[in-house]
């Protein structure tokens, strides 16, 4: 046990950050009569402080800067490389600190997985053969279903306030109910690109988003100011857990919420249990006793913060008996592509990124694979929210990119261009995983997460194929030019790396059960991205909020 | 304390950007719009760690021209020269320098690079407001 620390009154549940599962957590076990503490590394952000300001938030991570913007990962691509700070010197999307986490300046596109991805590597072995996966792949199926979490992922878009069209996109899971709003406002820019995808004989839908597109429950609907993605909502018309679960676990009077409160380490006791979290706030270390704890700080937290967890019944850090924390990592792959339709003013400056035209033609297997070397693929989605800077930084690499001529480009296509944003599958390997890095450490001493990875064939192929057909459909709707506005890195951005806790049947080659309970620790939950066995080809909150709800659902069970 | 740029690399980085972002029927160029006074007062708040890189490019310019002339004596086609062999040569402190450059131009005028919201205008952007209308979103 960390030593020096101030013993606090023992509670149910320690939630460790409160994000998007964490926020979910706080509702489910608070609504079980539960008494909840909710320690979170950042501020309470009102809704007053979003500020319209591209430059602060996209551009600085304004609001990682709690924590986030100052234990960037160190990345190398190899395990005979040395890691280096960054893998192209700056801050590329990282997470957000604050009640809410993430999901306060997401963008809030809210897919579902398809039933597809929960068993991708028997379906492809199925229908490819055996030795369709590279030998060096570790995917493994989920050890749950679509249909498994289908209840979860309808709980939380009504609890959410999600707007979409069932019944249109003939690639999706069967749902039990609609979602609970009308899609997003249509727009000039999502018609053009859905006539042009029908045109190609694909299958355009509005794209589902946790953005409201009229009040629901109280809560205010989306007045389409373009600044979504990477900004707070000056309505709080984004399901950000802020302002939907977790007042509304207030409510119970079960929650307490503890903000700018760091966690250094969940404790364990001599049956092999946890017995608490602490952590650290105004200087102060404190220790909360809990009979179970809910740790939900985003992939290179969870890892980081199990991995430091050291006792002498768990050596290796908590949930890693088998040595499995860490392993199994994959960045989630962006694929963009930009074109420009000269003459036409698209008007993409309002509206928010997820009020798009959606297709999943591309995606999961819903296309013949034989031949192309990969598997999967990603969901294409027509998107809004184009701003001056972002708008300024990507141009055709036919015209020059300062100067004379490229001002007058600017001038004479900049509310021309249209975007196309892919959000591709990524599958683990033996050779990616997390580890703390051996020399360099955050402000507060502790070691920062060290990223072993490098994009495979599969990825590779699989951001060349997508590229392509979104390419494709901006010439059919009337592009002259395309290229790329999200060039493929090294890596992929830091906000979306997934896997290094997965979840699994089997102990030596996963971290948590199928309800995302670590292995080695019965009372222990851990949920987020990391839980991910595959990344799945859309964003990934829906199926982490949905994870989130049934761990803490088991977690009542155990306390019962 | 934050490092400053000397005179020196001032005023050849102040050379460099209006170059980057130069002066026409749109608006003036970018010293003027504020964007080294952006680029400054970046290495003292949130950017300080540019300043090496900057640095670098700088030295870099004065090299280019030689001993016996300066960066600022240059004439327009000779800057757009210098420009490319920056770009060239130094590709990771010139994209740096080129970015501070769209970042300064392109902010909120708040932040004291977009005089009058030219850049706004520039591209047609209407500037920040609460709410678009489904006619702001339908093609004009
Ligand atoms: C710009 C951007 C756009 C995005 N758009 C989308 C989108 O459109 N759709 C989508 O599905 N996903 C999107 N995402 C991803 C989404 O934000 C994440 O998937 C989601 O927030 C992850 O949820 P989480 O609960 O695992 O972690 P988070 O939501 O990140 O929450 C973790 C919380 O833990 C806190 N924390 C961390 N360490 C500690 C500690 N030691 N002690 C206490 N608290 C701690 C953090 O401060 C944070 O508040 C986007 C992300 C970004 C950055």
């Amino acid at each position: 046990m960390t030593a020096h620390a101030r013993r606090l009154d023992p509670v149910d549940v320690a939630i460790v950050g409160l994000g998007a599962a964490g926020g979910i957590a706080a509702l489910v076990l608070t609504q079980a009569g539960l008494r909840v503490e909710g320690i979170e590394a950042g501020p309470h952000l009102g809704r007053d402080e979003a500020r319209f300001d591209e430059l602060a938030n996209d551009y600085r991570n304004r609001l990682g800067a709690a924590k986030a913007n100052h234990e960037v990962p160190t990345w190398r691509p190899d395990s005979s490389t040395e890691a280096t700070t960054s893998y192209d010197g700056r801050i590329v999307s990282l997470m957000g600190n604050g009640v809410g986490g993430g999901t306060v300046h997401y963008a809030g596109q809210h897919f579902r997985l398809a039933p597809w991805h929960f068993r991708l590597r028997s379906a492809v072995e199925k229908r490819y053969g055996g030795s369709a996966l590279p030998a060096d792949c570790t995917a493994t199926d989920w050890p749950v279903s679509y249909d498994d979490l289908e209840p979860y992922y309808a709980l939380v878009e009504e609890e959410l306030g999600v707007s979409g069209i069932g019944g249109v996109n003939p690639f999706e899971g069967d749902r039990s109910t609609s979602y609970p709003l009308e899609p997003l406002r249509r727009t000039g820019w999502t018609e053009l690109m859905a006539a042009a995808a029908r045109r190609s004989g694909l299958h355009p839908f509005a794209g589902p988003a946790a953005i409201r597109s009229a009040p629901h429950r109280g809560l205010a609907a989306c007045t389409y100011c373009g600044f979504c993605n990477w900004n707070g909502c000056h309505v709080g018309a984004k399901g950000s857990t802020h302002v939907t679960v977790i007042p509304r676990a207030e409510l119970t009077g079960n929650l307490t919420l503890t903000t700018k409160a760091r966690v250094v380490a969940i404790e364990t006791d001599a049956a092999g249990e946890a017995a608490g979290v602490t952590y650290v706030k105004d200087g102060e270390t404190l220790f909360r006793p809990a009979r179970a704890v809910f740790l939900s700080a985003h992939t290179f937290e969870n890892t980081r913060l199990l991995l430091l967890s050291r006792s002498t019944a768990f050596p290796r850090g908590l949930g890693n008996t088998t040595g499995q924390v860490g392993r199994n990592a994959m960045s989630q792959v962006f694929v963009g592509v930009d074109g420009v339709f000269p003459g036409m003013s698209l008007n993409r400056f309002g509206g928010t990124y997820p009020q798009a035209t959606s297709l999943d033609d591309w995606n999961a297997d819903n296309f013949d694979h034989t031949g192309l070397g990969f598997v999967g693929g990603g969901c294409i989605s027509a998107i809004h929210e184009a701003k001056p800077i972002q708008t300024a930084l990507s141009t055709p690499p036919s015209v020059p990119r300062y100067g004379h001529a490229w001002k007058r480009w600017l001038a004479t296509n900049g509310n021309s261009v249209g975007r196309l944003m892919a959000i591709s599958e990524s599958l683990p390997y033996d050779d990616s995983f997390l580890d703390l890095d051996p020399t360099v450490k955050d402000p507060t001493g502790m070691p920062v997460i060290r990223m072993t990875y490098r994009l495979h064939d599969q990825e590779l192929r699989r951001f060349d194929f997508l590229h392509a057909r979104m390419s494709e459909l901006l010439v059919e709707a009337g592009a002259a030019e395309t290229w790329t506005s999200f060039r493929r890195l090294p890596a992929a951005p830091f906000q979306s790396v997934f896997g290094a806790t997965r979840m699994g049947l089997d102990p030596e080659a996963s971290v948590v059960d199928a309800t995302c309970i670590a292995h080695d620790v019965p009372n222990l939950a851990i949920v987020g991205a990391s839980s991910f066995p595959t990344s799945g080809g859309y964003q990934p909150t829906a199926t982490i909020q949905a994870l989130a709800w049934r761990a803490a659902l088991r977690l009542i069970e155990t306390l019962r | 304390m934050a490092e400053q740029l000397s005179p020196a690399d001032r005023s050849t980085l102040a050379v460099l950007l209006d170059g980057i972002i130069p002066a026409d029927e749109h608006g003036p160029a970018a010293v003027e719009l504020g964007v080294l006074a952006f680029l400054e007062r970046g290495l003292a708040e949130d950017t300080p760690g540019d300043i090496t890189l900057l640095r670098e490019l700088a030295t870099a310019a004065q090299d280019a021209v030689g001993a016996d002339h300066a960066v600022e004596e240059l004439g327009t086609t000779d800057v757009a020269v210098l420009l490319a062999t920056l770009d060239r040569e130094h590709p990771t402190a010139f994209e740096l320098l080129r970015r501070r450059a769209i970042e300064g131009f392109f902010a909120d005028p708040t932040y004291g690079g977009n005089l009058d919201e030219a850049s706004w205008r520039l591209i047609g952007y209407p500037g920040p407001k609460g709410t678009f209308t489904a006619a702001d979103q339908e093609f004009a």
